[in-house]
């Protein structure tokens, strides 16, 4: 056990002292017709300088939402986020464009987010434009800079976006990102949309940028193997509510969770061998409604281990192991 | 085991503005009864247009066969007249696509959708129709199925939605079961149920599988046979232990080396193949990978290497398994 705690630090080299994010008691409804979607529902989580937070669950679980309400793209319903130490809901709005050009995302589609009328030089220098960071043919330089930094060329500038594969337009957007030199970087589902020949090219730039830049990701995702890869914790989601948090390795290792459980069983494993010999659990039904979400755990009408505490109270997030936490009956 | 299904030589071709894309060039394949074989390949390697050509699903004003036949038991499929062809579609060979939520109609009851086929091919009147249809909701477990057979798709989830797609391309009993893509717009717990049904689906029914997919997770779970194809062409073949364990060709190899691994160590660098596919409109002369690969010699660039059987059913396009190329290394290393 002490050996392995020594190789998670060993590879964790973010500093543990300063969190440069920290999410507080975070809510987002949306309103739909006369009910409300609970979409994300008490996010609590620290994000420190350097590190990569993986942000995993099923569709309709408030991943993306979260992402967004943590750069105020969406408003908050309750809760607060700082972003080195200032609350980002607090922010007038010349501030908060101030502060946009430290917290930068990446999205999903590289076919929907860039625009098709648009040359590469123009998406990649609008950032640079709005900001007034740099003219003329310092602008020219710095997007040809960042066309080879997201290895692209200075070729590519005058092309549109439809004359790229998927690829090489996720390393668009990933250069129209990082064109103001953010320190924190939303990755919404970057890889999702990509062949898997080219997920790997695009995961191990990120990576690369990351050293070479010392970037914060936070990463969602729900390609669980690719999550483990490049992720330091791991936060799973459910319905909204925060699962488990931990190490990546501890995480898949141990999961506490029924619901983790379940949903590291459910990844094929691209081994023969492994496949034949596996024992997997398999949920029943489908993820209930975040409009009507089911009283205490969320997880109960799904869960193995439900009993009739489960319905009556909500399950407290706390610290199982160290640096492990767990939302669970099964753990009080 | 007889052969159920046998693809030879197939080419296919779209006319298009720009000009001729060659998404199928030269495949050769079979599908033995009872047996569950993977196509895996990433976009626009020609993999769903080869289950489409077995379907005869491409559409008439811009694909063309350019040559090969499609044998299903003796008989060619690209011979037969569109008539005869819609006496085989859902009644000889069923196909479930992608995305649950575009190809079910959304006009329709679910139970209609199931009926249609069974009314059409095997002349059942509306009332016994009705009830296979419930059974067919029953077999791939969906709850309350008298109730949900008259419901519309909008009413079903996403991976309700594939077990009504499920059901309604195996109520007749196909021999053969085309699975595009089945599982790829579903969460992950959705989808172990969706496999977990159509293993079981298969057992009960024995009915021979064509599984595409470009999750090497699921083919690695799933089936007995893989095909791996690469710019429209089957580049290595074998039991799914060839191709894990002793695959041969540089692109196979590559795809299991570039993703990552739950069971991984997170320390390692994920190792990518670098570049795209080439382009269809002009596929190169040689080796289709030769760009890519990371082993290429000068004669991958102008001749394109056949098939070589490595031993048994295992197969690979490379000539790094050329009896030649074999020979000349073994001197070499000595």
């Amino acid at each position: 056990m002490n050996t392995n705690k020594s190789a998670v630090s060993k590879s964790t080299e973010y500093s543990k002292e300063i969190p440069l994010v920290q999410i507080r008691n975070l809510k987002k409804y949306f309103q739909v017709g006369n009910q409300v979607l609970q979409a994300v529902d008490g996010l609590d989580l620290d994000i420190y300088r350097g590190e990569t937070v993986g942000l995993v669950g099923e569709s309709g679980c408030g991943k993306s939402t979260a992402g967004r309400t943590i750069l105020r793209l969406y408003e908050p319903t309750e809760g607060e986020v700082t972003f080195e130490g200032a609350n980002v809901y607090k922010q007038s709005t010349s501030q908060l464009k101030q502060m946009r050009k430290q917290m930068q995302m990446i999205f999903q589609d590289p076919y929907a987010s860039l625009n098709p009328r648009m040359t590469v030089e123009h998406i990649i220098g609008e950032p640079l434009d709005i900001h007034r960071i740099v003219s003329g043919k310092q602008r020219r330089e710095k997007i040809v800079e960042l066309l080879e930094l997201v290895g692209l060329n200075g070729e590519h500038a005058n092309r549109f976006a439809h004359e790229f594969s998927g690829g090489q337009r996720q390393r668009i957007g990933i250069a129209r990102a990082l064109a103001l030199q953010p320190k924190f970087i939303v990755c919404d589902e970057p890889i999702s949309a990509l062949d898997v020949s080219i997920q790997a090219q695009v995961v191990n730039l990120l990576k690369d940028l990351q050293s070479k830049m010392g970037l914060t990701y936070l990463f969602i995702a729900h390609d669980l193997s690719m999550v483990k890869y490049i992720s330091d914790r791991v936060l799973v989601m459910y319905l909204g509510n925060m699962v488990e948090l931990a190490e990546s390795d501890t995480l898949y290792r141990e999961p506490l969770h029924p619901y983790t459980q379940a949903l590291l069983s459910a990844v094929p494993i691209p081994d023969p061998e492994i496949e034949r010999n596996r024992e997997r659990i398999v949920l029943q039904g489908d993820v209930p409604s975040p409009i009507n979400p089911p009283s205490g755990c969320v997880f109960r009408t799904r869960c193995a281990h439900a009993k009739e505490q489960c319905a009556k109270e909500k399950p407290v997030w706390k610290e199982v192991k160290p640096d492990h936490f767990t939302a669970c009956h099964l753990y009080n | 085991m007889e052969n159920i299904l046998e693809v030879k030589d197939l080419h296919v071709s779209f006319q298009t503005y720009g000009g001729e894309v060659k998404a199928v060039r030269g495949v050769n394949f079979d599908l033995k009864k009872g047996e569950a074989i993977g196509i895996v390949g990433e976009s626009g390697c020609g993999k769903s247009v080869t289950a489409q050509s077995i379907m005869q699903l491409l559409p008439t004003s811009v694909a063309r066969y350019k040559s090969g036949s499609i044998l299903f038991e003796g008989q060619n499929l690209l011979a037969k007249t569109e008539r005869q062809m819609q006496d085989i579609r859902g009644n000889e060979i069923g196909m479930i696509f992608q995305d649950p939520m575009t190809s079910l109609n959304p006009t329709m009851k679910i139970g209609d959708q199931i009926m249609e086929g069974l009314m059409k091919h095997q002349k059942l009147s509306r009332s016994d129709a009705h009830k296979r249809a419930v059974r067919m909701m029953e077999l791939v477990a969906v709850n309350q199925p008298e109730k949900r057979v008259n419901q519309y798709p909008h009413e079903f989830s996403g991976g309700m939605r594939q077990r009504a797609m499920i059901a309604v391309a195996l109520a007749c009993h196909p021999k053969i079961l085309i699975a595009d893509e089945p599982t790829t717009a579903l969460d992950v717990t959705v989808q172990a149920q969706i496999l977990e049904l159509m293993k079981d689906l298969q057992n009960k029914l024995d009915t021979s599988i064509i599984l595409i997919t470009h999750d090497l997770g699921v083919v690695a779970e799933m089936v007995n046979r893989v095909i791996v194809m690469y710019a429209g062409q089957v580049v290595e073949t074998g039991t799914v232990d060839d191709i894990f364990y002793h695959s041969k060709h540089p692109y196979t190899k590559g795809l299991l080396k570039s993703i990552p691994r739950l069971d991984m160590d997170r320390s390692r660098p994920l190792d990518p193949i670098f570049g795209t596919p080439p382009d269809l409109f002009t596929p190169p002369e040689g080796c289709p990978f030769f760009a890519r690969c990371n082993s290429a010699m000068q004669i991958c660039k102008n001749h394109n290497p056949l098939l070589e059987t490595v031993n048994g059913q295992h197969q690979a396009a490379c000539w790094m398994n050329h009896p030649m190329s074999q020979a000349a290394a073994a001197k070499e290393s000595k």
